[in-house]
């Protein structure tokens, strides 16, 4: 039995500088995963962060080369070789990280993605409670759900039991010398009350392209990025060079594909119209990544539901999909 | 900052100001070489983002030179140039970056002397202010130190 | 009394789409939590979802230019759109810089108590003396116009704290701002005066902006959307409250409004026939003291 802060405080003890920590932090924009430098800041009290594990292993803006005609040379940006460990994530992200893997690290494998999530150890902290957003019940996964974790921190009267996942979550554990709980009784996970069936979805997704009710679904969507950027299975990027005169850096940067400039680089955005914007998204999670990597690109978070400025809500928009006319 | 030599970027007009600062040339008027003159149609060709570009890429200051009110060789250019002008020093200002880097003067072709006094000017203006570090500052470091999410360093 | 609004909104709706003077009406509704969002009715059936209440925070108007709104009016079609006061503004301006075409859209003008801020309850800053709260501009107006005061409150308190700022400490405020920034042009998205069918922004060959969420490129489109928007903003503070980061993005343009409306007598989004704030001038008044 232990509580997180305590967890946290024999990590930094044992560790030290030996490993990168990510927490959650409470801003005034709400919870952030992000680097800590010990245990005082970290903020517990919160259903799910604002920003994904996707701030953590694909930044929103990473410099991967630096180029220096001074120099005469160009220089891969070597990343930090320590390990990664995340503390606090909830078991949404986690499992969705686990997604993200298969699509990234499918042939050709993205050797820095890969590298970083070789060194990262997950250590989940599973969900006491949820909001109305939250359905991850109705994506296969679960408040106190095991997907994508290294070690499970459950919650239990007085604080939370520990439970490695995996052989990197026991190694883990063994090197900070935190052990794992006999059974003790888990607090039940808490009922997201959103629910969503998505029985029917695949078989209409693969036959109904050009379907009206696209037009219909998403009329509310302004295309703007706050979904793509805050969904933790979205992983779109597009590789940018910024440079003065003389030297400058190539970086990895988030695109959306909602953007009017996405593939620009290739030729152009192919889809042209809003409605043809939020189809893609659509069938990439529900289709396109189920046809290649055999999952679905949804965990159920709830993020886009959340923090839509104008209300378009994917549960909504699952449901009419399929179904016979507009209500 | 004695060594600090300003770099100015001059957007000129070419009907006036470009011809201004030529005549300057021709006729030997001396001033400092700390500016870098980019020939523009109009000086109602100058958006904000041409101006943002050039401090964003080292410039410390920057010259926006038209046709006197009256005389645009397109008749209405400058005037709306003054309100552009008007809103970006305020804008500057607003941001904590001094509205005096960003000069605007309305320069004749043949005021040849003119010119020169703009760039002395200017390039007294700029030797007080010093280098434009606020933008300097950005682009020392990606991300400040303070959180920092990305596992690589900066 | 927003109750009985919200009835006459209701019938008003139904009666224009029956009668097919509009296409669509673009309003508020609410999702199946009671939370209001945008919602297009076609038919009188869907007109009965719209609401009018104090949450009803959006600036519609970013509608009118995108698609499919944008190609109905394009073909001469009629649509109907629901305004606060600030809405409106932004519709005038939409009108004065000849994106839609006064007879083509139906304004129904809301009289409006102000609106609550996101964490409920208390009146949202931008609310606070507002003077349009009786739209100056509708095809019909739903609510009572008598007695109808500013609410209490200085909208523009945040810009005069900052202005009191050093320019080290202004500048220090909005690095921190710039760094947070992910450039998901959200604030850009919902701004109805932001149509532009190529933005800047996207603009490759020349780049004027940065692609990459850095301080740096964020910056610089801030300043440039602030400045292409001066003169044009009706804060409505749509791009503060969508941003995810927090970023008080429409400080920016608050300033400028105030600063337009000293240095040039200009309000937007007043008179339909007016002048345009970027596009005219006036040869004798405009300020030019700084210009050598």
């Amino acid at each position: 039995m232990i509580t997180v802060p305590e967890f946290l405080r024999r990590l930094f003890d044992a560790g030290g500088d030996e490993f990168a920590v990510f927490a959650p932090v409470a801003h005034d924009y709400g919870v952030m995963i992000e680097r800590i430098e010990g245990p005082e800041d970290v903020s517990l009290d919160h259903v799910l962060s604002k920003n994904t594990l996707k701030d953590v292993m694909l930044p929103s803006c990473e410099p991967i080369a630096r180029f220096d005609l001074a120099k005469g040379a160009v220089e891969p940006v070597a990343d930090d070789a320590r390990a990664m460990v995340v503390v606090g994530s909830r078991p949404c992200d986690a499992a969705a990280q686990a997604i993200v893997d298969k699509i990234l690290g499918g042939e050709p494998a993205d050797k820095r993605y890969m590298d970083r999530r070789e060194r990262s150890v997950m250590v989940t902290v599973a969900c006491s409670k949820c909001d109305a957003a939250c359905f991850c019940t109705s994506m296969g996964y679960g408040p106190h759900d095991e997907t994508g974790s290294d070690v499970l921190l459950l919650p239990a009267q007085g604080g939370h039991l520990v439970r490695a996942i995996t052989d990197r979550g026991r190694e883990f554990l063994a090197k900070v010398g935190i052990a794992e709980d006999q059974d003790r009784t888990v607090t039940p996970p808490p009922e997201p009350t959103r629910k969503v069936t998505t029985e029917g979805l695949k078989a209409w997704l693969d036959k109904n392209f050009d379907h009206c009710r696209w037009n219909e679904v998403s009329e509310n969507c302004l295309s703007c990025g706050i979904c793509y950027y805050l969904c933790p299975t979205c992983h779109c990027y597009d590789i940018v060079d910024e440079a003065g005169l003389t030297r400058g850096e190539r970086l990895r940067v988030w695109d959306a594909c909602s953007f009017k400039g996405f593939t620009k680089m290739a030729s152009h955005q192919p889809r042209v119209g809003r409605h043809a914007r939020y189809r893609q998204r659509i069938m990439h999670k529900f289709k396109y990544t189920v046809d290649s990597v055999g999952e679905t690109a949804c965990v159920g978070d709830g993020r886009c539901i959340r923090f839509c400025p104008v209300g378009v809500d994917i549960t909504e928009i699952l449901e009419q999909l399929p179904s016979e006319g507009k209500a | 900052m004695a060594d600090f030599k300003p770099r100015i970027v001059a957007f000129l007009c070419n009907w006036c100001s470009y011809a201004g600062a030529d005549l300057a040339g021709t006729t030997r008027v001396k001033h400092r070489a700390d500016v870098r003159i980019v020939r523009v149609p109009c000086s109602g060709r100058v958006d904000v983002s041409l101006i943002m570009k050039a401090f964003e890429r080292g410039a410390d200051g920057v010259i926006v030179g038209g046709c006197h009110p009256g005389d645009c060789h397109y008749i209405t250019g400058n005037y709306t140039t003054r309100r552009r002008m008007f809103v970006l020093r305020e804008l500057l200002g607003f941001i904590g970056i001094e509205p005096e880097r960003l000069q605007v003067t309305w320069c004749s072709a043949s005021e040849g002397s003119k010119w020169a006094e703009v760039v002395e000017d200017t390039c007294k203006v700029l030797d007080s202010l010093g280098p434009l570090k606020q933008v300097k500052d950005l682009t020392e470091n990606l991300r400040s130190e303070a959180k920092e999410t990305r596992p690589s360093g900066a | 009394m927003a109750l009985e609004r919200e009835a006459a909104l209701r019938e008003k709706a139904e009666t224009l789409l029956v009668e097919g003077k509009v296409r669509l009406i673009i309003g508020y509704g609410t999702n199946a939590s009671g939370e209001v969002r945008p919602l297009v009715a076609r038919t009188s059936e869907e007109a009965r979802g719209f609401v009018w209440n104090s949450s009803c925070v959006h600036n519609l108007a970013a509608y009118l230019t995108r698609e499919p709104v944008a190609a109905m009016l394009r073909r001469g079609e009629h649509v109907g759109i629901v305004v606060k006061g600030c809405d409106a503004r932004a519709v005038v301006t939409l009108i004065q810089e000849g994106q839609i075409a006064r007879d083509q859209v139906y304004v129904i003008g809301m009289v409006c108590d102000g609106v609550t801020a996101s964490d409920g309850g208390a009146l949202a800053i931008r609310c606070g003396g507002c003077q349009v709260r009786v739209p100056l501009f509708y095809s019909d107006l739903i609510g009572d116009p008598e007695g109808i005061a500013p609410p209490p409150g200085n909208p523009l308190e945040d810009v005069a704290e900052l202005l009191a700022k050093t320019e080290h400490e202004r500048w220090a405020f909005w690095r921190a701002q710039m760094e947070k920034c992910i450039r998901c042009y959200a604030c850009r998205q919902v701004c109805p005066m932001c149509y532009c069918r190529e933005c800047v922004t996207e603009r490759s060959e020349p780049q004027w902006i940065d692609k990459a969420p850095l301080p740096r490129g964020n910056l610089a489109y801030h300043v440039i959307r602030a400045a292409h928007l001066a003169g044009r903003c009706s804060s409505c503070g749509e791009c503060t409250r969508v941003c995810p980061m927090g970023i008080p993005v429409d400080m920016l343009n608050r300033f400028l409004t105030s600063r337009i409306g000293e240095a040039f007598g200009h309000e937007c989004g007043i008179d339909c026939e007016a002048d345009l704030f970027q596009s005219s001038f006036s040869k004798d008044k405009d300020p030019e003291g700084f210009i050598r």
